[in-house]
């Protein structure tokens, strides 16, 4: 460990190594179960618990021509598997207060449970569990239920400015990629999905070819061992989900006004950004924390928020995905003062851009992200939601030993460079949902559609 | 009883078995320095209105009030809480947090290891007592916010649509 920071210590601006703390990163073990799924896995004898994260490349990017497929799979795990209705999944969970749950991002669907490895309370949660992953009912009663439950929360997120925005955001950004669409899909998509369909998207797409399986707590490593066996042992071996589709750059800068009747206007602003395990992952990650992603200290916060007082929260973001995910700003002002809070963000975009950061923004920004780094890894849930990504991703087992020295390492200059060539601020998408929404710019408005 | 998993009474009775609601809780603070609120909430599903939800809501405290509750229930819970205990030492944050919040607001931070033992001893007879004081029809206030139309015309601060009663 020692000669690996030595041989990157020539890149550091000098000072941070020496002045950090020795950091105990947890050491991950990694293997492969019979029928090929792959595990990682961190002993954690300290609780008698374990931490269980099933990470599937069974995202909303796989949803078809469907869009709410993947989550409506996820959500219906839980309602019945086997023999076991959804009561009865329910109550075995509850008599040993273990938890379960099941959800789908764009990328992946994540099965997080939590039990104690006391009998009968392990026991139970894992027979459990394997059944679920492996052979739910998708009972057409509960589906029904659900989809009705699901139609309710669409027609709710539409009360929501913030939520209406932050889906046409990906909707400007991602237009017919599959990242375009919300999780949480359509409402037509969502009213057309019969049980057929989740039982077709459960066959492709769960299965131990694309599963990963994420373990930490107090279990030794042949008790993990059997543990991932069991709990993957229903999976079709499967064959791997066809990678996504590249995504479009946005040739030009594009913008849509949502009118609502809503006194705050919330604004929205990016395009692609990146992907995990890009190259030029740590001077954008680094570059954005000083740009917007530093909470009240950000650039961004000093030119809208300390400066001229135009909102309260502004922030700026890469979301890193399989594929290149957003870049993405945002802020919510009041509606008149709107047009003045657009300028500014995206007049602070572009000075970083052209600009990059000073050397002493660079190192505060550094020291606040590799200080702030333990406490990101201090519990077991955060540890099984690392070991998730780094699994579902691809990404190297010694990440979170390297993370610290991966971000001193990074440079001014490498920052400017990386903003530069990946961040175009003539090419942004804008989403404002507000009252009046800019008229003042001159753009037509429509109503928000589902 | 009311929110504690997926197999207690609300998301049971409510949302599954008479689907009259998309999701409901119940929550309350235990540690606050002066009287605070029990909340129950809910979403009507589809085809169901808000006084169905109401008077569901309404019919779980009276059955809190009338029938004391089962031992196995009782016993399910037990269960959760014991497990519960384990989870929070996960994380550092949140001890701080509990002895912080024990002490602000007035009581020992010590109490934090009686409470398992406290909460065993729980009877179904107590549980039915302290809804019978404390779920009272006189200490309800029903709040409802309904969905606003999307006519793009900024709504006025002071509540205008909709009705809003306390009882």
């Amino acid at each position: 460990m020692s000669t690996k920071h030595c041989a990157l210590a020539g890149l550091l601006v000098l000072g941070f190594f020496s002045a950090a703390p020795a950091l105990a990163t947890p050491d991950i073990q990694s293997w492969e179960t019979p029928n090929g799924a792959r595990v990682l896995f961190v002993p954690a004898p300290a609780l008698p618990m374990v931490d269980i994260r099933i990470a599937l490349d069974a995202g909303s990017a796989r949803d078809g021509h469907q869009p709410g497929l993947a989550a409506m799979t996820a959500a219906m795990l839980t309602q019945g598997a086997g023999d076991w209705d959804a009561d009865a999944v329910a109550a075995r969970l509850d008599a040993i207060g273990a938890r379960l749950s099941a959800s789908a991002g764009r990328d992946m669907t994540s099965i997080s449970a939590r039990t104690l490895t006391t009998e009968p309370a392990y026991s139970t949660l894992v027979e459990t569990l394997a059944k679920v992953i492996a052979q739910p009912s998708f009972g057409e009663t509960d589906l029904a239920r659900l989809r009705e439950n699901t139609l309710v929360g669409l027609r709710r997120d539409q009360q929501d400015p913030g939520t209406v925005g932050k889906k046409a955001i990906y909707r400007l950004i991602y237009r017919d990629h599959p990242y375009a669409e919300d999780p949480s899909g359509t409402r037509e998509g969502v009213a057309s999905i019969a049980r057929k369909d989740l039982v077709a998207f459960h066959q492709r797409y769960y299965t131990a070819a694309d599963a990963v399986v994420a373990l930490v707590g107090a279990l030794d490593r042949s008790e993990a061992e059997a543990l991932a066996r069991r709990l993957t042992k229903g999976l079709a071996p499967g064959t791997p989900a066809p990678p996504l589709p590249p995504v479009r750059e946005l040739s030009e800068g594009t913008q849509e006004a949502l009118a609502f009747p809503s006194l705050q206007t919330h604004l929205y602003a990016g395009q692609p950004g990146m992907r995990r395990g890009d190259p030029d992952y740590f001077p954008l990650y680094v570059g954005n924390h000083i740009l917007g992603g530093s909470g009240l200290v950000s650039l961004l916060a000093e030119e809208v928020r300390e400066e001229r007082g135009l909102s309260y929260s502004v922030y700026s973001y890469f979301h890193p995905m399989a594929v290149h995910g957003p870049f993405l700003m945002g802020l919510q002002t009041k509606a008149e003062r709107a047009g003045e809070a657009r300028a500014v963000l995206l007049e602070t975009l572009e000075r970083f851009v052209e600009e990059g950061p000073s050397t002493e923004k660079l190192s505060a920004a550094v020291k606040n992200i590799t200080g702030g780094f333990p406490l990101r890894i201090a519990s077991n849930a955060d540890i099984v939601s690392y070991l998730a990504v780094i699994g579902f991703y691809g990404l190297p087992l010694d990440y979170l030993d390297r993370f610290n020295a991966r971000i001193e390492a990074v440079t001014a200059a490498q920052i400017q460079d990386a903003f530069a060539r990946r961040i175009d601020p003539t090419a942004l998408a804008i989403v404002e949902v507000g009252p009046q929404t800019l008229q003042a710019h001159g753009t037509p408005q429509h109503q928000p559609g589902g | 009883m009311l929110d504690g998993g997926n197999s207690a009474r609300l998301p049971t009775q409510l949302v599954r078995g008479q689907e009259i609601a998309a999701s409901a809780g119940a929550s309350y603070g235990a540690m606050t320095r002066l009287p605070g609120m029990l909340l129950l909430d809910g979403i009507p599903a589809k085809g169901q209105d808000v006084a169905s939800l109401e008077q569901a809501l309404r019919d779980q405290i009276a059955r809190l009030r009338a029938d004391p509750v089962a031992d196995e229930e009782l016993a399910r819970i037990r269960n959760q809480l014991v497990a519960a205990k384990v989870y929070e030492r996960d994380s550092v944050f949140y001890q701080g947090m509990q002895i912080g919040r024990l002490e602000s607001v007035g009581l020992d931070w010590r109490l934090q290891d009686e409470y398992l033992e406290r909460i065993e001893a729980v009877t179904p007879e107590q549980v039915q007592a302290v809804a019978r004081k404390y779920l009272t029809p006189e200490a309800l206030t029903v709040a409802i916010l309904e969905p606003q139309p999307l006519d793009a015309a900024p709504r006025p601060t002071t509540p205008a649509g909709g009705h809003h009663h306390v009882h």
